[in-house]
């Protein structure tokens, strides 16, 4: 082949000018929201590695680097951040919250939601609807009345006071009944011939059905738990029943180091980012099936 | 092994809505019966009430010597096959079909053994392993029949199991089923849309539409002896043809049907079926021809010919379905009274546009009642024959006939009609002699004979096989035949069942507290057994318009009960009967001796029928 002829060929064009554009532009608003959304964490992580010094001595950098520009790593903030929250009994209390919590929230929640979807008794859809409004009731408003209902229970000053008021929860159980809907009916139906009763159908038939749901709700739980600050700050008063998101408000507000600070804020958020990642599967599919009756 | 009994069983839906009326079926121990009709006939529901998955609102439910309505699926002994499969996602084929035997607490030993010799008989024993997301449709569908085999019940539902498969794989599965249905020898109900299945599969078939039970026969009656329009439009492939048509005897015996693009003549011998009461030429009918009635010939018989212009050549093969109308301006309406199919082997060289000749078998047509769209060519025909009565003697049927004081009284003397349904007849006591025409097997022990007495033919079933030329004694039960002077019934057949309006009521007596039904305006005393059958309908019964059943074996004459006036007493000389008025209802009451001076009426509770006029529903 002559060099002139080899210079007319080319390959098919695969997109025109104008997609080739709208492409471009999404591309940009994608990565802009990226990049909104990274650049605090990664300078969060950044910051919690430098000195106090390093950080007032430059601008803004993305770089782990020293009042001299050199590249150096300060991981005594972790440590010192460790003993400001009291890492160890505050990860206890918050876990067993976030645990319990989750555990018997889904257990729960999936009961009523079977309930709502599948059983026939009197008053269920009122019943139902009732349920609904209440999730129009903003949290906040409900502080008030939780806190009286919990001190006359004499359950204040406790874990059962951050574990109890949470137990159900209407959005989960509206989820969850939206889920059970989707489920051929028929399959039940088939299990009820073949003589399994309601409870069997449930935990051997349905509930495996709906996995990817429970695990989204699972996570939300669990992150909501771990992340609520309000509800212990105003219940709970004594310091060895406090959870990571008060010892780190208590943190915060004390007399450190911003760099010991926000070493600090990292490691209660690690857990978060570390299950995110392990499970991010389950959440993105799990919200998507939940978009979707079917 | 069981029987099914479904005895006027209702589904009504909200209180109003009913999906499912007065459905009465005996389906044998081994037998595979066939629910068929269109979309929403109440098929799937019906075959749902059996399985124990929707409430029955009234009738009853026998499987077996028990009574199932309250009885939940699981101990039913039944299992069911699904449309769209139902296996469990998260279980292995295995785990699937050893589900149920799990439930029923089987040994591990047993379940294994029987697992695998279904696996074995479906031939799916390499998928055990596999979850049902990795099955192919006909795999999955194998899957749904092991797990109901396995569990080895005494009744097998199958809810419209092949439909979502495809052409192909239907026709196996179908072969399949049938077979299964040999090998396990058990009751099967199969639920399906498609007639070919129907057709094809069942021992009986039970033709469905609008929530009622059109028909129930074996197919090759069904096909034959269509009770309806909608039965003889739904069965066989292509549809039936209809047209409109007036209908007349002619001198030789034989019928002319005359149509708008047509007319045929039916011999005689072919029209002995026919109700006469439409061969006046003056009433129209639906004339219904099927497809393979009617064939492509060079010359057509005489009376038998139609000629028209094709539409339309469908070649399939082995046959070539013609679509024609004797009206050539309505050539490409296929919807227009002239216009048909036929139905004609391979290579017919017809085509489109093309005149053609077409011969019709007229042993084979199909009359309707235009308005009813009931046939009027049954299989076991009622008949009306001329009656003269003189001397306290009826000639008709080519005999003369003692008539009964009754009949004597009311009856002058001169010509009648008689209306005699074929029940009223038989071969036992005397009558009138007559000579077997023609005899069929019906089944069940039973066989119906056309038998000549005198001038005339009647229709009579006995439970022994005659001969063709055989002479016969053919019995007449007057109580069971009305006579009519020109279109107005002189005398009734005693009446099977008398309706009275009514109400259930409980009223506080001093300290107890009684019931009653009030019928035509009268409060009768009901006991305990009936009352608990008003109160296992709920507390809605109080409120509701009732109507009371009662046939004149139901209720009895006497010196107790409640009182009553005698209004006529019908005296059939074997058998007498009162008319009484209660309140401002009538009952027909069978009499055991001479009418009480004071006469009360007495109902046996256990044989009255009770109906919710609100919705038109037999409760019990």
């Amino acid at each position: 082949m002559k060099k002139s002829e080899v210079a007319k060929l080319h390959f098919p064009r695969r997109f025109s000018a104008g997609t080739v554009a709208k492409k471009t532009v999404v591309y940009v608003v994608l990565i802009a929201l990226c990049l909104a959304f990274i650049v605090p964490y990664l300078w969060m992580i950044v910051t919690s590695l430098r000195t106090e010094m390093a950080y007032n001595s430059t601008g803004f950098t993305l770089l782990p680097i020293d009042e001299y520009g050199n590249i150096s790593f300060h991981f005594e903030n972790y440590s010192e951040a460790f003993s400001a929250l009291d890492l160890g009994t505050v990860f206890l209390n918050t876990m067993i919250v976030c645990v319990v919590n989750t555990v018997a929230n889904l257990f729960l929640n999936s009961l009523a939601a079977y309930a709502f979807a599948r059983l026939k008794f009197f008053g269920r859809n009122s019943v139902f609807r009732v349920c609904l409004f209440s999730m129009m009731v903003p949290g906040t408003v409900m502080l008030v009345p939780n806190y009286l209902i919990c001190d006359f229970l004499g359950i204040t000053d406790s874990l059962t006071a951050l574990i109890m008021p949470f137990l159900m929860s209407i959005y989960n159980i509206f989820l969850l009944r939206q889920q059970f809907l989707g489920v051929d009916k028929e399959i039940e139906e088939a299990a009820k011939i073949e003589g399994a009763g309601v409870f069997r159908i449930y935990f051997r038939i349905v509930l495996p059905l709906v996995k990817p749901m429970l695990i989204v709700l699972g996570i939300t739980t669990f992150m909501w738990n771990y992340s609520n600050y309000l509800w212990p700050y105003i219940v709970n008063t004594d310091p060895a029943l406090r959870t990571l998101s008060t010892s780190l408000a208590e943190l915060m507000g004390a007399d450190y180091d911003l760099t010991v600070k926000l070493a600090g804020a990292v490691i209660v958020s690690a857990p978060m980012i570390i299950i995110f990642f392990v499970l991010q599967k389950f959440i993105i599919g799990g919200t998507m099936a939940g978009a979707v009756k079917g | 092994m069981a029987k099914v009994s479904l005895r006027h069983i209702y589904k009504v839906y909200d209180g109003k809505v009913k999906a499912v009326s007065d459905f009465n079926l005996e389906v044998e121990d081994k037998e595979f019966i066939v629910f068929v009709g269109p979309s929403g006939c109440g098929k799937s529901t019906t075959l749902r009430m059996v399985a124990g998955l929707e409430e029955i609102t009234a009738g009853e439910l026998w499987i077996g010597d028990t009574l199932c309505n309250h009885v939940e699926a699981k101990n039913r002994n039944i299992s069911m096959v699904f449309q769209n499969y139902a296996l469990f996602p998260n279980m292995s084929v295995y785990d699937n079909m050893a589900f149920g035997l799990r439930m029923h607490k089987v040994p591990r030993e047993e379940i294994d053994k029987r697992v695998k010799g279904a696996a074995d008989i479906l031939g799916i024993t390499e998928y055990l392993n596999r979850k049902p997301k990795a099955l192919s449709g006909g795999q999955r569908q194998r899957v749904a029949l092991g797990r109901a085999i396995v569990r080895e019940p005494s009744v097998f539902l199958f809810d419209e199991p092949l439909s979502n498969l495809d052409a192909k794989l239907r026709a196996k599965m179908r072969t399949e089923i049938t077979r299964l249905h040999k090998r396990l020898q058990s009751t099967f109900i199969y639920v399906t849309h498609d007639q070919v299945e129907a057709m094809t599969m069942g021992d009986r078939i039970v033709v469905m539409k609008d929530g009622f039970i059109q028909q129930t026969d074996t197919p090759q009656n069904l096909f034959r002896w269509p009770a309806n329009k909608f039965v003889a439009g739904f069965i066989g492939t292509p549809q039936m043809n209809f047209f409109s048509a007036t209908l007349t005897r002619r001198s030789d015996g034989s019928v002319e049907a005359r149509t708008k693009g047509f007319t045929l003549v039916i011999p005689a011998e072919h029209t002995y079926r026919l109700d006469e009461k439409y061969l006046g030429g003056d009433v129209t009918v639906t004339m219904g021809i099927r497809p393979d009635d009617i064939k492509p010939v060079s010359r057509a018989a005489p009376g038998a010919q139609i000629c028209a212009s094709v539409a339309l050549v469908e070649e399939l093969g082995t046959q070539t379905l013609i679509y024609a109308n004797t009206d050539e301006g309505q050539l490409m309406n296929e919807n227009s009274d002239t216009a048909f199919c036929a139905s004609a082997g391979e290579n017919t060289g017809i085509t489109a546009g093309s005149t053609v000749e077409f011969e019709v078998d007229t042993s084979k047509l199909h009359f309707f009642d235009e308005q009813t769209e009931l046939s009027i060519k049954r299989r076991i025909p009622d008949v009306t024959v001329g009656a003269q009565v003189k001397g306290g003697r009826v000639f008709m049927l080519g005999g003369a006939l003692a008539l009964p004081p009754v009949l004597a009284s009311e009856l002058g003397e001169g010509s009648y009609d008689a209306e005699i349904p074929s029940r009223a007849l038989s071969f036992a006591g005397e009558g009138v002699s007559g000579r077997v025409e023609e005899t069929e097997e019906l089944g069940k022990g039973r066989y119906l004979s056309r038998v000549l007495c005198g001038n005339d033919r009647v229709f009579v079933v006995g439970d022994s096989p005659l001969s063709v030329g055989d002479k016969v004694c053919v019995s007449v039960a007057f109580e069971k035949i009305s006579f009519l002077r020109g279109r107005e019934e002189v005398i009734s057949a005693i009446p099977g069942e008398m309706k009275l309006n009514g109400t259930y009521v409980r009223l506080k007596e001093g300290r107890e507290k009684n019931h009653y039904i009030v019928a035509g305006g009268v409060k009768i005393p009901s006991p305990m057994d009936f009352n608990q059958k008003m109160y296992d309908r709920g507390r809605s019964i109080f409120k509701r318009k009732l109507s009371f059943g009662i046939d004149p074996a139901a209720a009895s004459l006497g010196e107790e009960g409640v009182p009553v006036t005698v209004d006529k007493v019908l005296d059939y000389g074997s058998a007498k009967y009162a008319i009484v008025s209660l309140g401002d209802g009538k009952l027909c009451v069978a009499l055991e001796g001479p009418v009480p001076a004071d006469p009360h009426i007495k109902l046996n509770f256990d044989s009255i029928k009770v109906y919710d006029s609100d919705i038109d529903m037999r409760l019990f």
